[in-house]
């Protein structure tokens, strides 16, 4: 699986996040800036790479890190 | 990332005319009339809605549903069909091609990006069956502040100036529009693209621009 550190900076070029927000801790909302829409591109986005997000995570989203477990834990269901 | 390239035999998510990947657009029947009004009368959904404010009867509700309307859906998520949203689109002249599009979503989507795929697959059904060129949103100013990220693609025309009283003051109500055509267009790239998502995962699976 992916590092955290590699899957946020691939997000970080879309989104145009600066560096300091690549943090799993780091809020959608008020750090990474996404709004209703920004969060409607990333879930295409994550769908553009292969990562079928479901409306259960979507709820369950406040952080970073809460997008990077959901692809990892996918990610690791779909290789075993 | 290995455990995405195997996402080609998984059981694919296939957008269908009134369905999209995380909601679908279901049409209004007698029961779904309990949850349309309670949506309605929702506390933090009431006063941004129709309404703006006012509590009606639900028999008022259900005599008003069809009022003016050109067409209007339950929006369910595909996965679980649990009823989140209703999405309207109203004041049609389809003389001139254009129509006022609104809707109300449950407190919990707030924000999570659902209603705007809703509201593309709304308006490719529209471009697909009415003769419409122009859509139209009406936002109180309230409403405007407070989801910036709801009119972000869309372009202002207008600024109707104290037209809307609510909680002691005047509010203004803001007009927004969007070309129907110009939406459909970029709407089935999009899901040309995700058919052509369900054929051809990359190859590694990472966020766009990582590969």
């Amino acid at each position: 699986m992916i590092s955290f550190d590699n899957f946020a900076e691939g997000l970080a070029r879309d989104f145009s996040w600066s560096p300091d927000v690549l943090r799993q801790e780091a809020s959608l909302v008020e750090e990474c800036g996404l709004d209703s829409l920004g969060m409607y591109e990333l879930l295409l986005v994550l769908e553009d790479s292969g990562y079928q997000v479901d409306e259960d995570d979507l709820m369950m989203w406040t952080t970073l890190g809460d997008v990077y477990e959901t692809c990892k834990r996918q990610a690791s269901k779909l290789s075993s | 990332m290995d455990g995405c390239n195997d996402m080609s035999t998984s059981s694919p998510r296939r957008p269908s005319e009134l369905s999209g990947l995380w909601v679908q657009l279901v049409p209004v029947r007698p029961g779904n009339i309990p949850f349309l009004y309670n949506l309605a009368m929702d506390k933090q959904n009431n006063f941004r809605w129709k309404y703006h404010g006012a509590i009606v009867s639900m028999q008022e509700f259900e005599r008003q549903l069809w009022s003016g309307i050109l067409s209007q859906f339950v929006v369910v998520t595909t996965k679980n069909e649990k009823p989140i949203g209703h999405v309207v689109a109203y004041a049609a002249d389809l003389h001139l091609g254009h129509v006022f599009l609104g809707g109300v979503f449950v407190p919990e989507v707030h924000g999570k990006g659902l209603s705007h795929e809703a509201f593309r697959i709304f308006m490719q059904y529209l471009q697909r069956n009415f003769r419409l060129r122009k859509c139209y949103f009406e936002f109180p100013s309230y409403n405007a502040a407070q989801y910036p990220g709801s009119f972000r693609d869309l372009t202002e025309e207008a600024c109707l100036k104290d037209h809307l009283y609510y909680d002691g003051r005047y509010w203004d109500m803001l007009i927004f529009s969007t070309p129907l055509g110009r939406t459909y267009e970029g709407d089935q790239r999009a899901s040309e693209e995700t058919r052509a998502r369900d054929h051809a995962q990359p190859a590694n699976g990472l966020p766009r621009g990582l590969g």
